[in-house]
């Protein structure tokens, strides 16, 4: 199962707490290599709180954990700054210096893989 | 047991100066008074620390001393065609002079994090002029509030409690005096502390902000945006009606579709309203002193981010210098970061040529561009170990406290160590 989301990238406080504790961490991981989205959205893309979901872009695409969040209308969702939203935020910058993280065409699948380590993430 | 007291928070931009520390035999053993962000970041300070300079030698970072690093760290510059300096948000006002000071010295481009955050409001401001308020103004006087874009209740923590929603102000007794809105293209914890949320469709912030424009103009306007004309005009007679109002935006506008046209929009109907009331608009700004970033360099080279110094003097180039279009492009040859972590938050298409360069970090922690370097100099934690002077987001330079004592050199004596040996 694919839908197509709008992705909004962003920062929050468990975010914001752990990557003190240490971007190495799990803790760090596990508040950052998230993807929150709707109950219904969550729902129709067969996923269960926990569940691994493929994020992908035209950027690239990146394996995280489902989070419920009902604060997201259907059809958007959420995922806090760091190296796994990085993978799927393009570089370019319209001649800004800054490019788009937010309102970005994104689609979401099912999958069986596993969320990588920072490690493994920034090797490739 | 010392108490140290009023002491200025290095989170984030609200930089709060009120926090209480204990601290014993030379340790930090409770912060008292910050936010859960705040406290993490005092109370974790010890934690992932690069505890010696390192050298990649054989793919493997080994420990080396401090002279050999900052060898190390010149000769890759020496050998540097494109030098880029980038980072500069989370260490205080003297480090950022150096970086500047270095990157003049070695004709290179330095670009500081306000470019993938604030970089497009300060772009809207040069070109529209912005009416801001310092925070303890809108404190005591600010009976509007619109949180545009972003969420103080996970970001910027203390700031509704401490700046701008609960307070007492010296003409506003507290909360009840005080109109909370939020307008968001989503509905967060900052909705929930608010009186009315507007939601707007994500990518429609410009057009939302023309039609409210329009109708404070008198012309009839229909729903846009993905909200009702009802809402519009409730909205628009609030902000006219009040005595003082303050947007506060964040990079909900910056990094959406439209990037700096979205704070044209809010700039241009804060300047009307102010044909009807008084009203001011305030950018929430996220490392603790990216606004001395901006700072800082605007004094020293006239401009606030990238900027390239191979002339000999200092050019001016957002979209051509700086750090995410060179990195993109693959332009830079070297990269010195300064207390920021490209490898975490840029787009992977620009923290890729990390790997592929020469790559020096000075940076107290061990993050995700520890990974991608050659040569990692870690300094004593600013605003913990070294005092110095930062920039509240309001733009209100506050001190720095020195809490505990470090063996390891400031950002500004690597620096300095690293200007007196490179080749001009």
């Amino acid at each position: 199962m694919e839908m197509d989301f709008c992705l909004i990238t962003g920062r929050t406080s468990k975010q914001g707490e752990s990557r003190e504790i240490g971007k190495a961490t799990e803790k760090y991981r596990d508040n950052t290599a998230i993807v929150r989205l709707n109950e219904d959205d969550m729902e129709g893309l067969g996923l269960e709180e926990g569940s691994s979901v493929q994020v992908s872009t035209e950027a690239g695409s990146v394996t995280v954990k489902a989070r419920k969040d009902n604060g997201l209308g259907r059809g958007v969702v959420f995922m806090p700054i760091g190296p796994w939203a990085s993978k799927v935020v393009g570089g370019d910058t319209c001649g800004t210096g800054c490019s788009h993280a937010k309102g970005l065409s994104a689609s979401l699948s099912n999958t069986d893989d596993n969320v990588k380590s920072l490690k493994e993430i920034l090797a490739g | 047991m010392i108490l140290k007291e009023n002491v200025t928070c290095m989170f984030c931009g609200c930089l709060c100066d009120d926090l209480k520390v204990e601290v014993e035999n030379g340790e930090i053993m409770d912060v008292k008074n910050a936010c859960v962000n705040g406290r993490s970041r005092i109370l974790n300070h010890n934690r992932e620390r690069v505890e010696n300079p390192k050298v990649r030698k054989d793919g493997e970072l080994v420990d080396v001393s401090f002279d050999e690093a900052i060898q190390k760290a010149v000769n890759i510059i020496d050998d540097s065609k494109f030098p880029l300096i980038y980072g500069l948000s989370s260490t205080e006002v003297d480090a950022q002079r150096k970086a500047v000071e270095l990157a003049e010295r070695i004709g290179g481009t330095i670009d500081n994090t306000a470019s993938f955050c604030h970089g497009p409001s300060i772009l809207a401001i040069q070109s529209s002029g912005a009416q801001e308020a310092t925070l303890g103004e809108i404190r005591n006087r600010a009976d509007l509030l619109v949180f545009w874009g972003c969420n103080p209740v996970e970001s910027h923590m203390r700031h509704p409690p401490r700046y701008s929603v609960t307070p007492e102000g010296m003409y506003i007794s507290g909360r009840s005096d005080r109109e909370i809105v939020n307008v968001d293209v989503r509905e967060t914890t900052t909705s929930k502390m608010s009186d009315k949320f507007v939601k707007v469709d994500p990518g429609k912030d410009y057009e939302l902000f023309s039609a409210m424009r329009a109708y404070l103009k008198g012309f009839d306007v229909g729903d846009a945006a993905g909200v009702s004309s009802n809402e519009i005009e409730e909205l628009v007679e609030k902000m006219k009606n009040c005595n003082f109002g303050v947007i506060f935006f964040g990079l909900g506008l910056t990094l959406s579709s439209g990037i700096y046209v979205n704070i044209e929009g809010a700039l241009d109907l804060v300047r009307d309203l102010n044909d009807h009331t008084k009203f001011a608009i305030n950018p929430m700004r996220g490392h603790f002193n990216v606004t001395g970033a901006n700072a800082v360099m605007s004094w020293t080279t006239g401009y606030p981010f990238g900027v390239n110094f191979s002339r000999g003097y200092p050019v001016y180039g957002p979209g051509e210098y700086t750090a995410m279009d060179v990195l993109v492009r693959k332009e830079c040859d070297s990269v010195v970061v300064l207390a920021s972590d490209p490898g975490a938050h840029f787009p992977a298409s620009a923290s890729s040529h990390l790997k592929d360069v020469p790559t020096v970090l000075i940076d107290p922690k061990k993050n995700a561009t520890t990974h991608f370097a050659d040569v990692v100099l870690p300094p004593a934690a600013a605003g913990i170990e070294t005092g110095g002077t930062a920039y509240r987001m309001d733009g209100v330079p506050l001190e720095l406290d020195k809490l505990v004592e470090s063996d390891l050199p400031s950002d500004r004596e690597i620096l300095d160590r690293i200007i007196q040996k490179v080749e001009v």
